[in-house]
């Protein structure tokens, strides 16, 4: 019988140790329904862990999975943080992983928040997102966000991006620069050498672009949007308000068949002479919220209701005769911006002076 | 606050921004049309950013539950 070789145990050969972090939907707890679902920790790997596992190719292993509900983690944040920072210390990883979280905003924040207690026990972590996903902004800094698709279709390339990394920052191997490893900018400097002088590389990239040859800037500015505030209503007991909702407000039917999520359209609805919405008459149509308490009264996404009755008490002068509903999840910051500039015009059109945009 | 919205109010929840059906009719409803005032408040009010409108802080009175 053969002994074992000579240093083949090297620490460089050991397993990488992750713990992985889901929502509830990944961990298979349950739908939007279970979304209040609290903080649990199950020993090995569940759901997509086991892909990501099988991209470790043996290097890696999955020693316990944090579950949690997407709104318990962003409504009950002190608890979650800590029970998520237990866990975190009973298992000391040697790296912590987060997502794909894709498009989803609540799930993407979790995501973000489990990278940062993680970083505050002084361990790596990486998690993978939309780039247009809304924690990226808030959590770049915190730890290496693959960018994934928008939803779960590009589960593979983001757990195989997010599989390397991990191997590697589990090994307290050094990340190089974003384009490089393939990860999100964050933001972060640091000094190196490059092969040639920077007023050479400067004067070959303006002929470059003189020439309308492609290049790459060393110094991409992260777009960050500002828009300037609209002049506030001087008077509102001369204005007429408009009224817009992103909850998926659609008549009971959803006769022009407003997609649940992903919208690229927007309907407007009448409201002439109504004196609140009516759950016989309306339902939601959205696939990112547990619609059930909306379906038995809508006016908590329009509140045609309330707005009614500082009509009549004279604090508003009218209300514009239609309201403009879409589905706000999913949709892409590029077609939010063309529907929204489409809504904008119909009002300015119509005279309205000032306009309640009810997002869910 | 991140997406470029300048007035921004604070609604309950996502299940029911406008209001919350666990106070009660009559709770329910005052809640609701504070956060509906604050909204107007907020489109009164000359500013130069992102600014958050709280119905618990702006329109004043009793500290209004929200969970």
């Amino acid at each position: 019988m053969a002994a074992p070789a000579a240093g083949g145990t090297a620490p460089s050969t050991r397993r990488v140790r992750a713990v992985h972090y889901l929502n509830q939907f990944f961990a298979g707890i349950g739908a939007e329904e279970q979304a209040g679902y609290r903080v649990e920790v199950r020993p090995g790997l569940v759901g997509p862990g086991r892909a990501l596992e099988t991209l470790f190719d043996s290097q890696g292993t999955i020693v316990a999975t944090i579950a949690g509900g997407d709104n318990y983690v962003n409504e009950q944040g002190a608890a979650a943080e800590e029970a998520i920072r237990v866990a975190l210390r009973e298992w000391r990883p040697d790296v912590v992983i987060a997502g794909p979280a894709f498009n989803a905003g609540r799930y993407g924040l979790a995501c973000g928040l489990v990278c940062r207690v993680a970083r505050e026990l002084g361990l790596p972590a990486v998690t993978a997102m939309y780039p247009e996903n809304p924690a990226v902004d808030v959590y770049r800094r915190e730890a290496p966000i693959v960018p994934a698709s928008a939803d779960a279709a590009g589960m593979q390339p983001a757990l195989r991006a997010l599989a390397r990394l991990a191997l590697k920052l589990g090994r307290e191997e050094s990340l190089g620069p974003a384009e490089v490893e393939g990860y999100l900018p964050r933001g972060i400097r640091r000094l190196g050498r490059r092969d040639r002088p920077a007023h050479e590389r400067a004067v070959a990239m303006l002929v470059a672009k003189l020439q309308g040859e492609p290049y790459t800037t060393e110094l991409p500015v992260l777009p960050f949007e500002r828009v300037s505030p609209a002049t506030p209503v001087a008077d509102l007991s001369h204005a007429t308000l408009g009224l817009v909702t992103t909850g998926g407000l659609v008549p009971k039917g959803n006769p022009d068949r407003l997609v649940r999520g992903g919208a690229r359209e927007w309907f407007r609805y009448s409201i002439a002479g109504l004196p609140a919405l009516s759950a016989d008459d309306w339902e939601c149509v959205h696939r990112g919220f547990y619609t059930g308490i909306v379906g038995q009264n809508p006016n908590y996404i329009l509140p045609l209701n309330l707005v009614r009755e500082l009509e009549v008490q004279g604090t508003l002068a009218g209300v514009y005769p239609w309201f403009i509903s879409t589905s706000g999840v999913g949709t892409a910051v590029a077609e939010a911006k063309r529907m929204g500039a489409e809504m904008a015009s119909e009002f300015r059109r119509a005279g309205v002076d000032g306009v309640l945009l009810v997002a869910t | 606050m991140t997406a470029g919205a300048n007035r921004v109010v604070r609604g309950c929840r996502i299940e029911h921004v406008c209001g919350n059906p666990g106070l009660g009719p009559a709770k329910d409803h005052a809640y609701g049309l504070r956060i509906v005032q604050t909204a107007l408040r907020a489109l009164q009010t000359p500013l130069s950013g992102p600014t958050l409108f709280d119905p618990a802080v702006e329109v004043g009175g009793e500290v209004v539950i929200t969970t």
